[in-house]
């Protein structure tokens, strides 16, 4: 206490008049401050400014490669595009929405008045964005990372093996110092979550009593605070090879080339589950209230979240089974890769057990909620193909991969945070999103993602490699590519519509009340958009579904459920 | 696990208001004369916070009989540039790594202002 | 407050129509696709016959679940007037059926991929007999073209790799550069070329003919246009093919080729060998060229950067397959020889052909071209 006596004198001016401090102008407000909601916005909206960068480079490449020997894109330039595709879509566009959901949601669903270190969470903001800059700014200098998101060595290294040249500029070195500098965000993001989610939560909350969403938030920063280390390190020993002369990856020294691979997909896989596990959490939530039933199998859903959390930490080498790993590794490595199915497909039962017997309100919402059950249900499908390692020796790094990864990251995590959007723009705004236009935003998506990724399953069984940024005309390929590039277009302009609908709503969006959805979780228990310290009352938790026992007292689940 | 919640809350909030009551013997500037947007919790309607209803601490008496109300602003973390600066420094410090030892000198500078600054701001 | 309830639309109107779309990508299906699907030896039939088993069981679990899905959508969407729901938690019944049986149906395919990963397992090759004899291939990636070496005939070529039929091909996979991947959809999936790693793999081949071969780990630049040939052959006609390779190359008999030679031994022979003009023999790179104790550096004659040219008139690609080595148009006479002939594009501007490759020969005049094109195309 004795710093904030210290520090108030500081507060008067010598004329005794009190200065308008910084924090109160515009701008000062923006970049000062420390509320979870302004930063959980500003995560949104930079991700989703990132999304648009990203988007932009995919539809550079589906330009490249929608006609055979195409001449848009130098294979330099394909290779950097291609790669900070990649790398923006992971690492500044999913794991920073996810962020922002969780940072703006988090709080007000525990009952709590803001994170648990409001101010290191503004550092990972910033960390997150000037990352951010810091790697995309690399095209300025006409040197984008062009590794690959993979970026594997020796590829990445300035030299190869027996003197050939490799990554000789900075290319890699901004992917490196980026994906460092954003480690460092999600850390302390990470951090932040599971100290608020542990200590913060509304008296009566138990961990057992928590929404969805938060657990699969809290399981995210478990994985994230376990996973990421792996990636620094590997970044800080490239970064010696780069610039101190050491080998680690380079195997004329001594080094190997499979330890990079081994450190990455250390954390690689457990990062792909933290990509998409929020994104459960938010289906998670959005599926009861548009259904009007509680989730089905509460504890399955959270506790299967868990086992995946696990399971990711032991599955990384399915990534590498053509590297030439023993076969009792191989073997090792199918039979937990099959493993970590099983929670998924619980998941996906516990789902449609939800939605089964409600009475389904079919907003956008929930639309996009339903679309994500139905394009994870293909990239769980064809994820599980992949783990069937003979077969996988035939498309792995073939464009099948690619029609996997975007069913399981587009179809899924992104139509996940388009819910959320959707789901929660009444609270960040207290204004509705246009319904009409919404529904046809998820259409226009839908056939898009459909017409854009379900080609590339044929592509690669057809042989197409992935990476490529040409191929030849005789090969069969063409057709399916110009389709997918046609897809992409479509998608583009999906996301066109949700970018009217958004700014339309955000001026003239119908006024939405605090609660537009009959919703059941604490966040809808104060005004829309709360104000700062959110709850005026902290409130009592009995239940799992707090806010519906308020509204609905005579039917409350504390009166009839019993929780463990 | 639900009992320690509930006195985490207490504690915080009991810190807040001894510091309300605190804070007139230092001759700071009393809530009322602040800006308008600090909205005064009770003002809202209902009551005050959750710890005045449930305890009467001898803060919190000494706050009401002054006809002083917990202000929301109190409770809030407060604003703070030093994220961004200790954000920009690091970021400044890894760019300094590859683009040299003068870069990476002003980066180790700035994170140590930006760290003392961090430290010894008021809370 | 609630939102309106906005009327129902025919939207599965708009669903039919995209199902004409998605007969197409069937009917797509390229003739001339390296498709692992079109399998001709034991090895790639093994690992693509598991994807009718996994194509089968996806399907079911597909309609199944999209099925319930749908269904769930059409009955029990909101209705005016409709109660709400009966407000169900859950069911540890339900929960036990929905882990233990994707559970055993995951444990079927578990079984299958590590009986399949076992059948195809380096350390499965079989054992050389006489109606399946045993060839020795070592595949060596470099940026961005392939070569290979039979060590046991001590013969090297690059970019087609020339196989008997009914043989088992054992391919030691060598990189010194960076990691590659060999992938021969038709014949077999693909390993590594990890630098420091002697990895290995083995496929046989049960039909003549020429498949495609593609490298699969992105490896710069041009990794896409990094292919190869397998050409599939009798084992009468590998063996002369064999025989031939073994010799050194011809000494041109034309003053055109005459030209070409001497224009090579000034322009490209610091990097290319051609066994009897500048190099005595077939160097093994994997011996040679290590960054072990004992390898030799770039650019001896022992470790040249680009591709032995001794047989170059007998292969069917140039440069890592971005051309085809189209030789009936490479007649030196022939007048539109520039625009035609793939081998004189190439030589008139590789890195217009193929940006960012090593190749650096700088400016030829048209005679030079032909010259060159006499010479090379005539190694047969």
């Amino acid at each position: 206490m004795a710093t904030r006596t210290i520090g108030e004198h500081t507060t008067v001016t010598t004329t005794g008049v009190r200065r308008k401090r910084f924090s109160e102008s515009y701008i000062g407000e923006w970049i000062t401050t420390t509320d979870h909601k302004q930063l959980g916005l500003m995560y949104l909206i930079t991700g989703f400014f990132f999304f648009v960068v990203g988007g932009m480079e995919a539809l550079l490449i589906r330009t490249q490669l929608a006609l055979p020997d195409g001449k848009v894109l130098s294979p330099q330039v394909y290779n950097q595009i291609f790669t900070m595709h990649g790398t923006t879509m992971i690492f500044l566009f999913v794991i920073p929405v996810l962020s922002g959901f969780g940072n703006y949601v988090v709080p007000l669903m525990l009952g709590a008045r803001d994170m648990a270190y409001p101010r290191m969470n503004a550092f990972g903001f910033w960390l997150l964005l000037l990352g951010g800059i810091f790697m995309q700014s690399s095209f300025l200098i006409g040197q984008a990372p062009n590794g690959g998101w993979f970026m594997y060595a020796p590829l990445s290294e300035l030299v190869a093996g027996h003197a050939f040249e490799a990554t000789p500029h900075m290319n890699a070195d901004f992917w490196l110092l980026g994906t460092t500098l954003l480690g460092i965000s999600s850390i302390t993001g990470s951090l932040n979550f599971v100290v608020t989610i542990f200590k913060l939560r509304a008296p009566g909350m138990s961990i057992n009593r928590m929404p969805l969403f938060s657990w699969m938030i809290l399981v995210m920063s478990f994985l994230l605070l376990f996973a990421l280390p792996s990636l620094t390190v590997a970044s800080v020993l490239l970064l010696l090879d780069r610039h101190m002369g050491s080998h680690f990856y380079q195997y004329g020294n001594g080094g190997d080339p499979l330890l990079w691979q081994h450190l990455f997909w250390s954390f690689g896989h457990p990062e792909v589950y933290i990509l998409i596990l929020p994104a459960f959490g938010i289906i998670s939530e959005i599926l009861p209230v548009f259904s009007r039933k509680p989730i089905f199998g509460y504890t399955f859903i959270a506790w299967s979240g868990v086992a995946i959390g696990f399971l990711s930490f032991t599955v990384w080498a399915h990534h590498m089974f053509a590297v030439g790993l023993p076969s009792i590794a191989q073997a090792f490595f199918a039979t937990s890769t099959t493993l970590i199915a099983i929670p998924t497909a619980v998941k996906i039962f516990n789902w449609l057990a939800t939605i089964f017997q409600g009475k389904i309100r079919l907003y956008t919402p929930m639309l996009f909620a339903l679309g994500f059950i139905a394009m994870f249900l293909i990239g769980g499908l064809n994820g599980a193909a992949l783990a069937v390692v003979p077969f996988d020796y035939q498309i792995t790094d073939s464009y099948f991969v690619v029609a996997h990864i975007h069913y399981v990251l587009f179809g899924g995590t992104a139509l996940a945070v388009f819910a959320g959007i959707y789901y929660w723009f009444p609270k960040f705004t207290g204004k509705l999103m246009d319904d009409r236009l919404g529904k046809w935003h998820f259409w226009v998506t839908f056939l898009g993602l459909n017409l854009t990724f379900f080609p590339m399953h044929i592509m690669g069984i057809l042989g197409m490699p992935r990476r490529v940024y040409t191929y030849p005309a005789n090969l069969g390929w063409n057709d399916l590519n110009l389709m997918a590039s046609i897809g992409a277009l479509i998608i583009g302009v999906g996301v066109i519509m949700f970018m009217i609908n958004f700014i339309k709503s955000l001026k003239y969006g119908q006024p939405s009340g605090d609660d537009p959805w009959d919703a059941f979780t604490l966040e809808w228990d104060t005004t829309s958009p709360p104000k700062k310290y959110n709850f005026l009352e902290i409130p009592v938790v009995r239940s799992r579904r707090p806010f519906y026992d308020k509204k609905y007292p005579e039917h409350a689940d504390w009166k009839s459920v019993v929780e463990h | 696990m639900s009992q320690e919640q509930k006195d985490h809350v207490e504690q915080s909030v009991q810190a807040e208001e001894s510091d309300v009551t605190a804070a007139p013997l230092n001759s700071t500037p009393s809530p009322d004369s602040a800006p308008v947007e600090k909205e005064p919790v009770a003002a809202e309607g209902t009551t005050t916070t959750e710890g005045a209803t449930k305890r009467g601490t001898t803060g919190k008496k000494r706050t009401r009989a002054r006809g002083r109300l917990v202000n929301a602003e109190e409770v809030m973390p407060r604003p703070s540039i030093w994220p961004l600066g200790m954000a920009f420094s690091i970021a400044f410090v890894l760019f300094g790594v590859i683009a040299g030892p003068i870069f990476l000198g002003i980066g180790v500078v700035l994170l140590l202002v930006c760290c003392l600054g961090w430290i010894l701001e008021r809370r | 407050m609630r939102m309106p309830v906005f009327p129902r639309t025919k939207r599965w109107i708009a669903l039919l129509g995209c199902l004409p779309l998605f007969s197409i990508l069937f009917a797509a299906c390229g003739e001339n696709s390296p498709s692992i699907l079109n399998t001709a030896g034991p090895v790639a039939a093994s690992e693509s016959g598991l994807f009718w088993i996994i194509l089968w069981i996806s399907v079911v679990i597909f309609i199944l679940v999209e099925g319930i899905l749908i269904f769930s959508i059409a009955r029990y969407r909101e209705r005016p007037g409709m109660p709400n729901p009966f407000q169900r938690h859950g069911n540890m019944t339900l929960e036990l059926i929905w882990t233990v049986i994707p559970t055993l149906v995951l444990f079927v395919i578990l079984f299958f991929t590590i009986r399949g990963l076992l059948q195809v397992a380096p350390e499965n090759e079989p054992a050389p007999t006489a109606a399946q004899p045993r060839i020795e291939v070592t595949a060596i990636g470099h940026q961005w073209w392939w070569e290979f070496h039979y060590p046991n005939y001590n013969v090297t070529t690059a970019d087609t790799l020339e196989v008997p039929v009914n043989a088992t091909i054992h391919v030691n996979l060598f990189s010194n550069n960076v990691i590659h991947s060999f992938w021969v959809p038709a014949l077999t999936g693909k390993t590594d070329l990890v630098p420091g790693h002697e990895n290995k793999k083995w496929f046989v081949a049960e039909k003549e003919g020429t498949y495609l071969g593609i490298c699969a780990e992105y490896c710069g630049t041009q990794h896409a246009n990094m292919r190869f040939n397998v050409k599939v052959v009798s084992s009468d006609a590998f063996k002369s093919w064999m025989s031939t390779q073994q010799q050194a190359a011809v000494s041109p008999t034309d003053s055109l080729a005459q030209k070409g030679q001497e224009l090579f031994k000034n322009q490209c022979a610091s990097c290319h060998g051609i066994v009897g003009v500048n190099v005595k023999q077939y160097y093994d790179t994997q011996k040679e060229c290590t960054d072990a104790p004992g390898g030799k550096a770039n650019g001896t004659p022992e470790c040249q950067l680009g591709p032995n040219l001794t047989h170059f008139g007998s292969r069917s690609l140039i440069a890592g397959g971005v051309l085809d080595n189209n030789a009936d148009k490479c007649n030196p006479n022939n007048p539109n020889l520039l625009q035609e002939c793939n081998l004189a594009k190439w030589l008139k501007d590789p890195q217009g052909v193929k940006p960012g490759n090593d190749m650096a020969i700088g400016e030829l005049t048209n005679d030079q071209i032909q010259q060159l094109v006499a010479y090379l195309e005539g190694l047969k």
